[in-house]
């Protein structure tokens, strides 16, 4: 059977991201509840009850993060010890069509690298909203934050579940037919890279994004104590959705085989794994993304009449209007450290 | 804009910059890879094939090379194969191919195998339960790239 430290790890986490998981869902229903009713101690009772939330959010927000750092080194761990590995993709490859449990494997670690991101973004956006509330000392955004902290919770006992079940079930030394993303796992016309037109047009698609996205951060930035209107923001959350896809498609297709000197060789893991750095890079667009989203939450979450209040236009913590300035420096970091590796490469 | 946000947005500018750039560099002394999968080359099973314009493209295994001849179908190439006995590179057309149960390579799973002897060759089939690969069957021929592992 493979395993690897790495396993033993993420098991752990797991069990604890269960356990604050079923905490967070527990608080949250009690929370939601507490915000329905109309009696007087009931405020003060989901007040008190949201500074216990709002610590099971940070403590989620740490084990989210340290679980899907250990997913990619566990998969990564796993590489030497499946001969027909070269990178993480051989891995994500273990048990493809196979019967029963062993069979599952390859759609449970599918489902965790959608997991992950969705839960950090999640908790984000409890927390998001919890740093208004203590700004702004309104009330009103308590049972937002408990509905909000419940669907954290959800999602976090769904991820820790999911990665017992990836953990736990035996990863058996059958050797698969066809091993990786070379030669042997790909048909011969899937191996054709893009026509340079293709390139082309995909490459003027990820720099018009980007440029629509920073133009329109940059005008969100600017006035950061406006309150803001929910409308535009939809257009800006459908841009950061298109921005993040055509991104990663351009990363992918266009430039892996430069930055890889490697014409047929599409894989991302092997771009993280090989040129490092530009794990921050994607790590960079899915930050200026995620506050996209929280900025989008912050809006449609947060009444109009308090997001432009004096007491947040003098707080020094991010606040509406901080979290586009942070976007802003995400997409470019991102943006930056791309270009400078293909011109680079 | 606070502070935070500034020291985020110089750290996130510095690490930008500094990080590809110091990448690059690092990577110089890089050991020669495949140029279709991105491998380590085991100096004992390196293919080259040249261009006509000088380019030379290096592969881990026989079955790498004739995946890429697949993709860049050219009359005017040269291929050398390693002799696996003395290690040394010979013409493609002038090697003998010995398909056997020894994988050189277990992420192409790839059995092909060059000498330049054809002793060597036999030995190895006798040894491995192999086969010399004659006429249609030989790989890396001209203009005609053979995908059987």
């Amino acid at each position: 059977m493979i395993t690897s430290g790495y396993s033993a790890l993420a098991g752990f986490i797991g069990v604890l991201q269960l356990m604050a998981g079923a905490a967070a869902i527990s608080v949250g229903v009690r929370n939601v509840l507490l915000g329905r009713v109309q009696q007087g101690d009931a405020a003060d009772r989901l007040e008190s009850s949201t500074y216990l939330a709002a610590l099971l959010a940070y403590l989620l927000l740490g084990l989210s993060l340290a679980s899907w750092i250990v997913l990619y080194l566990m998969l990564d761990s796993f590489v030497p010890q499946w001969p027909g590995a070269m990178c993480i993709y051989g891995v994500t490859l273990i048990g493809e069509g196979s019967r029963g449990m062993y069979g599952w494997l390859p759609k449970l670690v599918v489902l965790l690298q959608f997991l992950k991101p969705a839960l950090v973004f999640a908790i984000g956006a409890a927390l998001v909203l919890y740093r208004s509330y203590r700004l702004q000392g309104t009330r009103v955004l308590l049972p937002r934050i408990a509905l909000l902290l419940l669907m954290a919770g959800i999602v976090a006992s769904l991820d820790a579940a999911t990665e017992l079940a990836y953990v736990s079930i035996p990863k058996r030394e059958d050797m698969p037919n066809s091993g990786c993303c070379s030669v042997s796992a790909i048909a011969p016309e899937s191996l054709m890279p893009l026509s340079p037109q293709e390139q082309q047009q995909l490459s003027i698609a990820y720099y018009v994004c980007q440029l629509v996205i920073v133009t329109m951060l940059w005008r969100q930035a600017r006035q950061p104590g406006r309150p803001a209107v929910a409308w535009p923001l939809l257009g800006l959350s459908l841009a950061a959705i298109l921005t993040v896809w055509v991104s990663m498609r351009f990363i992918v297709d266009v430039a892996c085989p430069i930055v890889l000197h490697l014409p047929y060789h599409r894989c991302l893991y092997d771009l993280v794994q090989k040129v490092p750095e530009n794990g921050m890079a994607i790590g960079l667009l899915l930050w200026g993304t995620f506050c996209v989203g929280w900025t989008c939450v912050l809006a449609w979450l947060v009444p109009p009449y308090i997001q432009g209040t004096a007491a947040s236009r003098r707080a020094s913590v991010p606040r509406l209007g901080g979290w586009p300035a942070y976007a802003l420096v995400g997409y470019l970091g991102s943006f930056v450290m791309i270009s400078l590796e293909l011109w680079l490469a | 804009m606070g502070k935070g946000f500034w020291l985020f947005s110089m750290t996130v500018a510095v690490l930008a910059i500094g990080l590809p750039c110091l990448g690059v560099w690092m990577r110089r002394q890089q050991a020669p890879q495949c140029a279709l999968d991105g491998v380590p080359i085991d100096a004992i099973y390196a293919v080259e094939i040249a261009g006509p314009s000088g380019n030379h493209h290096r592969f881990c295994c026989i079955r790498c090379a004739e995946y890429w001849r697949a993709q860049n179908n050219s009359l005017d190439e040269t291929v050398h194969v390693t002799d696996e006995v003395s290690g040394r590179a010979i013409p493609a057309e002038e090697a003998y191919f010995v398909r056997s149960s020894v994988i050189t390579n277990p992420i192409t799973l790839n059995r092909i195998h060059a000498f330049a002897e054809g002793e060597d060759a036999e030995a190895h089939a006798r040894q491995f339960s192999g086969r010399l690969l004659e006429g249609d069957a030989r790989p890396l021929q001209a203009n005609h790239a053979n995908l059987e592992g």
